[in-house]
């Protein structure tokens, strides 16, 4: 197991480079120079000259080709050291650091969420399958997963802040104030996993141990959920790995809507500063979260299934 | 003192004139505030982006987020709403030649923590902290670090590069609020001397503001303000329509309208504080030199309805455009600008005079070449505003090739690549210099003003406004530059003063909404 794991990291290397190779080739070529962005902070109220942008650039390091300026970020990257965003003027590693707890919260709260709705939902549908909760379930999915999130976060807060006033509209104070980002988050990823698990469920349910166990005399419920629910969640795994890296990197957003302090909300602040540094590596994080999120995955189906040996299932 | 009678005749003469036709006013019939202000009052507001980790720590940070800041750090000099001078820290100030500005500073002033205000404090802040971090207004008013001079405790001498006239109207952007000698916005705010005191700041998250209730001017009729920062305006206006929030800026114009109309609500709008302008580029090179051409700058000014444009665009939030700065800074000599018409038919008879003629789409030819424009602007500029423009150019046989810019850095891309005709700008009059603006962008010894400087005559009347003597003599310069640009040369094409929106709850009032946001003091407001 312990070598399958290392195999398994090893293998992220390359994933990472490559991504982090892609990244920082794609803001170069965004329209937008940081250069002028710094010297236009440090000069403000007009035109910069092309002196200043001169001076910026050296300052930043953007006289530098792409492959220097690369592996310079690249050899900094490897010790822990991401660089210092041009914004702020404060180290990348640092910024992270500060919004990663806000996003863990929202993205632990999201996947508790999607947990708890969409098992259920995807277990009935399955059970009663092209019958009305199959049905209603279609409906929920179609509907969840193809809502914009910006246009559910709106209704959610006009539903449950401004009509009910139930729920604060924004913001990170209190409890009650990560509930509707977080279910902003959860609502797609709720639709897919329902429907997905209804799927696993129902091929499954059709396979022969299962008529076995009922044979045994065994009750519906613990066929369904125990013989059942066990063996198609494999796939369902998989899926969640995506889910919870996707949750991880932050949601642009539900974290600008809801005014949450959180990674997303840093990325889209970098993008729109041109800051090279702070979207590099907030890019790089979220695919390291990815990798480990997927090789945490992968663990798990030894532990959802007995029948796949780690070597094996790795 | 001669700048304290300037500001009292400035005052008296915006009251003689009456300044704006678009007067503050209160976007919601019949809900004038009811009940007694409440002086424990606590008003929780919602604020856009918190500017200030954006900005970064150190000399380079901002003073604090506008428009917080003038709140909590008082400047030598107070920008009033009429754009007049008040004394701030500073009582007095006058002008010794060749180019030396005394300021005589307010004693018996306490920073929040209880560090008393003398002349250090100034030096400290302009002479260190603004100058190395250059600032707008050291940038443009010739200081360096060595101008600031204490001569006593409570006097300072600022010695400029080259004599600057403007100097106290520039002073009082609130970048030169004055902080505690050797303070920084290292780790969280430093105290200032402000109508308000911060009492806790979770950088981009909230601020929580009380009343300094031994502030050395008028106190504040509230108690405390918390701001929570929600960037997304859309969020801002449901916290309000929520209750959890009492008053709101930066009012997108949709929902002002929507606001007003009901009776739960109050939308407070000041005079206009920003001009939305267009700058015709004089000095492209092909395709985009048609700029260059008299007869099309004047043909694009006259085809441009500001009327309509205001109201789609901006829900009629807005004047029709006619200078390049708020009327009020401009004073009597505001009369000399011309409102350009609205003149479909006159615009295309400038063009066929000029030998132009209509193609078989209406478009205007001439040589072979067809009349075709490329505008860009400001990524606030809406979409409803560029579809105005060219449907009215169109009209008037001219073609217009529109280039949003989904953000900041693509506008100032393409700004930078010249490849455009026209550019559409959002500029503030953040300062008490009526000259601000024209100067900043139009004279041709400043910094890239290649593609638009007429030179000449407007040089003159540049030099003339900086070296004028009396607020009047630089407000009639400063009115002769926009009347050289806008009614003479049409390299600037106003098309709307923009008005601040407020929205709040309707037992919530501003009395006084300042037309520059950053200037914006919260001592007028109240709640019952």
């Amino acid at each position: 197991m312990r070598g399958v794991l290392a195999r398994r990291l090893l293998l992220a290397v390359p994933t990472l480079l490559a991504l982090s190779f892609l990244i920082f080739a794609l803001i170069s070529l965004a329209p937008g120079d940081p250069a002028t962005e710094y010297a236009r902070r440090t000069s403000p109220g007009g035109e910069v000259t092309p002196a200043q942008v001169d001076l910026a650039q050296r300052q930043l390091g953007l006289n530098r080709s792409f492959v220097v300026q690369y592996g310079s970020w690249l050899g900094g990257a490897v010790q822990g050291r991401l660089g210092r965003s041009f914004s702020r003027q404060t180290p990348v590693a640092r910024e992270i650091r500060e919004r990663l707890g806000a996003t863990a919260e929202l993205a632990a709260v999201a996947l508790i969420l999607t947990v708890i709705f969409a098992v259920p939902l995807g277990v009935v549908a399955a059970m009663f399958h092209r019958r009305l909760g199959d049905h209603v379930l279609r409906v929920f999915s179609l509907v969840g997963a193809s809502t914009p999130g910006f246009f559910l976060a709106y209704v959610l807060i006009i539903i449950f802040a401004v009509r009910l006033k139930v729920l604060p509209v924004a913001g990170k104070q209190g409890v009650d104030s990560v509930v509707l980002p977080a279910v902003t988050l959860a609502v797609g990823p709720t639709a897919v996993v329902a429907r997905l698990l209804r799927s696993a469920m129902l091929e499954v349910l059709s396979e022969s141990y299962i008529v076995t166990a009922y044979g045994k005399g065994l009750g519906r419920l613990r066929v369904v959920v125990v013989h059942g629910l066990r063996n198609a969640l494999i796939p369902v795994a998989t899926v969640f790995g995506s889910i919870i890296g996707a949750l991880l990197e932050g949601s642009i957003i539900a974290e600008v809507v809801f005014a949450w302090p959180g990674l997303g909300r840093l990325v889209y602040e970098g993008i729109s500063e041109r800051d090279y540094p702070l979207v590099e590596g907030l890019v790089v994080f979220a695919g390291l979260a990815y990798v480990i999120v997927n090789v945490l995955v992968d663990l798990s189906y030894t532990f959802l299934d007995r029948r796949i040996s780690a070597g094996a299932s790795l | 003192m001669r700048s304290k009678a300037l500001a009292i005749a400035v005052t008296a003469t915006m009251a003689l004139v009456g300044c704006s036709s678009s007067s503050t006013s209160s976007g919601t019939a019949g809900t004038t505030a009811s009940g007694k202000s409440n002086p424990d009052a606590v008003v929780k507001v919602a604020a856009g982006e918190d500017q200030w980790p954006v900005q970064g720590t150190g000399a380079k940070s901002t003073t604090f987020a506008y428009p917080l800041n003038v709140n909590v750090y008082d400047p030598l000099v107070i920008l009033g709403s009429d754009f007049s001078l008040q004394p701030g820290l500073a009582t007095s100030w006058d002008f010794m030649a060749p180019s030396t500005w005394r300021f005589h500073l307010r004693q018996g002033v306490t920073f929040h923590d209880g560090h008393p205000f003398t002349a250090d404090d100034v030096v400290w802040t302009w002479g260190v902290r603004q100058v190395k971090g250059q600032t707008l207004s050291t940038v443009s008013s010739g200081l360096t670090p060595d101008s600031v001079k204490k001569i006593d405790d409570f006097t300072v001498d600022f010695t400029t590069t080259t004599p600057n006239l403007r100097l106290p109207e520039q002073i009082v952007h609130p970048e030169g609020a004055i902080v505690e000698n050797g303070k920084d916005f290292d780790s969280s705010p430093p105290a200032g001397t402000g109508p308000f005191r911060v009492v806790s700041y979770q950088p981009g998250r909230s601020v929580d503001l009380v009343r300094n209730d031994a502030y050395w001017g008028k106190k504040a009729k509230v108690k405390e303000m918390v701001y929570q920062f929600l960037p997304d305006p859309q969020t801002r206006v449901e916290a309000l329509k929520a209750g959890t929030v009492d008053f709101v800026t930066d009012l997108p114009p949709a929902d002002a309208t929507s606001l007003g109309k009901d009776s739960q609500f109050r939308v407070v709008k000041s005079k206009p504080g920003r001009n939305q302008l267009i700058y015709v580029n004089k000095q492209g090179t092909a395709p985009f030199d048609l700029g260059a051409d008299p007869a099309v700058r004047q043909a694009v000014s006259l085809a441009i309805d500001r009327k309509t444009y205001v109201d789609a665009a901006l829900e009629g939030n807005a004047d029709p455009g006619r200078w390049m700065a708020p009327q009020a800074v401009l004073g009597t000599s505001a009369g000399e600008v011309s409102l350009v018409p609205f003149e479909t038919a006159k615009a295309k008879s400038v063009l066929t005079a000029e030998g132009w003629t209509p193609g078989s789409d209406g478009i205007f030819v001439k040589n072979g070449r067809r009349l075709e424009l490329t505008i860009i602007g400001w990524a606030e500029v809406t979409d409803a505003g560029f579809q105005v423009i060219q449907s009215d150019l169109k009209d008037a046989g001219i073609a217009l090739t529109i280039k949003k810019a989904a953000d900041t850095p693509t506008y100032n891309n393409y700004y930078a690549g010249s490849q455009w005709d026209l550019d559409l700008e959002v500029p503030n009059q953040n300062d008490g210099n009526p000259a601000f603006l024209p100067v900043l962008r139009m004279y041709s010894k400043n910094k890239g003003t290649q593609r638009f400087a007429p030179g000449g005559a407007f040089d003159s009347l540049a030099e003339q406004a900086g070296s004028a003597q009396t607020r009047p003599e630089v407000q009639k310069a400063s009115a002769d530059m926009m009347k050289e640009l806008i009614d003479t040369d049409y390299i600037v094409i106003p098309l709307a003063g923009i008005y601040r929106l407020y929205g709040m709850k309707s037992g919530v009032n501003l009395g006084d909404p300042h037309p520059s946001q950053t200037n914006q003091l919260w001592l007028s407001l109240t709640k019952t």
